[in-house]
């Protein structure tokens, strides 16, 4: 039996879980391609208008899985993942979206991921959707193993800092940082230039919950407080921030917007990135290469400029 | 007789190219051109070397910035290929050393460029959309029938401009057409266009920055009074327009050339050679991944110099040989 998983969304997230669950009840896992110029084009022409880019790429992996001919496809539909948190509710109509306008599906397993209020309700979910193919000891255990690999994922990245060279810290959902296609290489570029850079999941997802300033509002996005805690741990290990936004993202529109004002506050350096179906890349380019420049250049003059310390006087 | 040294700096932009040589320490213009590009970037430029090489400058250093600053930069030979942004706050601060705020406005994108002590500290440039740039006023005196440098001396004239919606071209377009139609004069809508572009752009660019005098105002708008005068009003502070406004991006190119030579470097540049070679290129889409790029070849005597366009990194020449064999084709 295969089973397809579209590369896209919340697969940057959760791979290592989907990956031991369905290993271990014994699937063969079938992963769309990258994303490339076929899959944006497939997903452009499969979902609705007003979508924004992440979920229309998710549109064009499941046409891709389709061709790969699996005989599942795997599309969680995915209330919550943290308790008392939410998450975009585009990915809650996700399933009902694909099913209405991809062709030629083949049967779609749609568990429902809800752990705003615990996480039981998971677990029963996983539980009813591994019933269907394996015994109930079996599916209690892939879960298990499935909760381990996760775990192991999200303890592990931590970089090193090399000294001399700017540290960035990059913002954004981890669907959109770790596409390359989509952000036009811009984190792989980075890494290869030398820069340090830290993403949102560059320290353990716990760490993240207790840098909350003050005056910010408890965020009931899981996505928005990741970026809004990161940016204000973050603060002071970074020499500047680039955001990385879909365009015509709902809930990036406010967090966005949060974290400019908290870095205009903090007189942190803040780049902010529109991406959509552009393919030309000069103009992306052109801002962060202007970006890298400001910021070594305001390195190197650092020693007589006070452009620091001037918020004691304009607050 | 020993030839004068200069460096060039060149500003390959979407709208016009422009071209400066400067007197190394002095930093004085010693000679500009400033052409349209018309969508011919490689000829426009040839043609504009052509018109500054003539006389007996000896070319120390290379600079080149704009839209096309990596064309520009391989048919030159450039030792520093730059951004607009960091090209004009250097210009700008060289003018005016203790200046606070930039504001340019270009044929197709428009920027604001805040600077503490000599150093960018925050910038912002327009989205995709050209809405308030040059283009859109070379349109409407296109349309109204008026030469663009009589623009900005009728918007003077005008005692009570008229509103205009200024968020979208079109929108603006609409507008003015019905204050036309309505008997608005000439003067009174031309004034009214200069302030709603203003008010797009201290709304669009200015949101959130810290504006502050020194205010500087270059690029090929800042030629328009009309447009001074407005941002004067709106912003309440007196703005600068450096005698050389049209070509600042190009002198900011010169002036990091010669910090790099200064550095100790020896420049690439091809001199006289360039004029004789002859520049190709084209373009085909590489089917070596699903990507299907748009790749660009640019060719100097039919010898490829640079290629671009990859997502892959497989760009700057070094594509895999299949991809340029059938180019070649």
């Amino acid at each position: 039996m295969k089973i397809g998983i579209p590369r896209a969304l919340y697969y940057y997230e959760h791979y290592p879980f989907w990956e031991t669950y369905f290993h271990k009840l014994g699937f063969e896992i079938v992963l769309s391609r990258k994303t490339n110029k076929e899959i944006m084009d497939w997903g452009v022409f499969y979902a609705v208008d007003g979508a924004c880019l992440p979920v229309k790429i998710y549109h064009g992996h499941v046409y891709d899985l389709v061709q790969k001919n699996v005989d599942y496809i795997f599309i969680p539909r995915i209330i919550s993942v943290v308790q008392r948190e939410y998450i975009c509710p585009k990915f809650m109509g996700l399933p009902d979206m694909i099913c209405s306008s991809v062709p030629n599906l083949p049967t779609v397993l749609v568990p429902v991921i809800d752990a705003r209020r615990n996480g039981w309700k998971v677990f029963q979910a996983y539980f009813a959707l591994g019933r269907k193919f394996a015994s109930p000891a079996k599916v209690v255990q892939a879960y298990y193993r499935a909760c381990k690999a996760l775990q192991m994922k999200q303890n592990s990245p931590i970089i090193s800092v090399k000294p001399n060279r700017l540290t960035l810290g990059i913002l954004g959902h981890e669907y959109l940082i770790y596409d390359d296609y989509l952000t036009m290489g811009i984190v792989s570029r980075l890494k290869a230039g030398g820069y340090n850079l830290y993403t949102l999941d560059s320290f353990d997802s716990n760490l993240l919950k207790h840098f909350r300033e003050p005056s910010f509002k408890r965020m009931f996005w899981t996505s928005g407080r990741k970026i809004i805690n990161g940016t204000n741990y973050l603060k002071e290990q970074v020499d500047g921030f680039i955001s990385l936004v879909a365009f015509s993202c709902g809930t990036d529109s406010l967090v966005c917007d949060l974290v400019e004002r908290f870095c205009q506050r903090n007189q942190i350096p803040h780049l902010l990135l529109n991406l959509d179906e552009h393919t030309g890349q000069a103009g992306i380019f052109t801002r962060l290469e202007a970006f890298l420049d400001m910021l070594e250049r305001r390195a190197v003059h650092e020693v007589n400029c006070s452009s620091h310390g001037e918020l004691l006087h304009s607050l | 007789m020993k030839k004068q040294q200069a460096y060039l700096g060149v500003d390959l932009g979407s709208v016009s190219t422009n071209l400066v040589l400067l007197e190394p320490k002095t930093k004085k213009l010693l000679k500009k051109v400033n052409i349209r590009t018309q969508g011919k970037p490689m000829q426009v430029l040839q043609q504009g070397m052509k018109q500054l090489l003539a006389d007996e400058h000896q070319i120390v250093g290379v600079g080149t910035t704009g839209s096309a600053r990596e064309l520009a930069g391989v048919m030159l030979g450039a030792d520093v290929i730059k951004n607009e942004i960091t090209a004009h706050a250097i210009a700008a601060a060289n003018e005016v050393p203790d200046v606070r705020t930039i504001l340019e406005i270009g044929g197709q994108d428009s920027k604001i460029i805040i600077l503490k002590q000599g150093v960018v500290v925050d910038f912002a440039m327009n989205t995709v959309c050209a809405a308030g740039t040059g283009s859109f006023l070379d349109q409407q005196a296109g349309r109204l029938n008026i030469p663009i440098d009589k623009f900005g001396d009728i918007a003077l004239v005008s005692k009570t401009p008229v509103r205009i919606a200024g968020r979208c071209t079109v929108f603006a377009e609409s507008d003015m057409i019905h204050k036309q139609q309505l008997g608005h004069s000439l003067p009174d809508i031309l004034a009214g266009l200069c302030q709603a572009m203003v008010r797009n752009y201290v709304n669009n660019l200015g949101k959130g920055k810290d504006i502050q005098a020194p205010v500087v105002f270059q690029g090929g708008v800042a030629a328009n009074k009309g447009m001074r005068k407005a941002f004067q009003e709106i912003l309440g502070m007196d703005i600068y327009v450096p005698q050389n406004h049209d070509v600042m991006g190009a002198i900011g190119a010169a002036i990091l050339a010669e910090e790099y030579i200064e550095q100790g470097h020896r420049t690439k540049f091809y001199g006289q050679d360039l004029l004789r070679c002859v520049y190709s290129n084209n373009s085909f889409e590489c089917t070596d991944c699903p990507n299907h790029c748009e790749i660009v070849n640019i060719y100097k005597d039919q010898q490829l110099v640079a290629s671009w366009g990859a997502r892959c990194g497989k760009s700057h020449a070094s594509l895999s040989t299949v991809a340029i064999s059938r180019s070649l084709c």
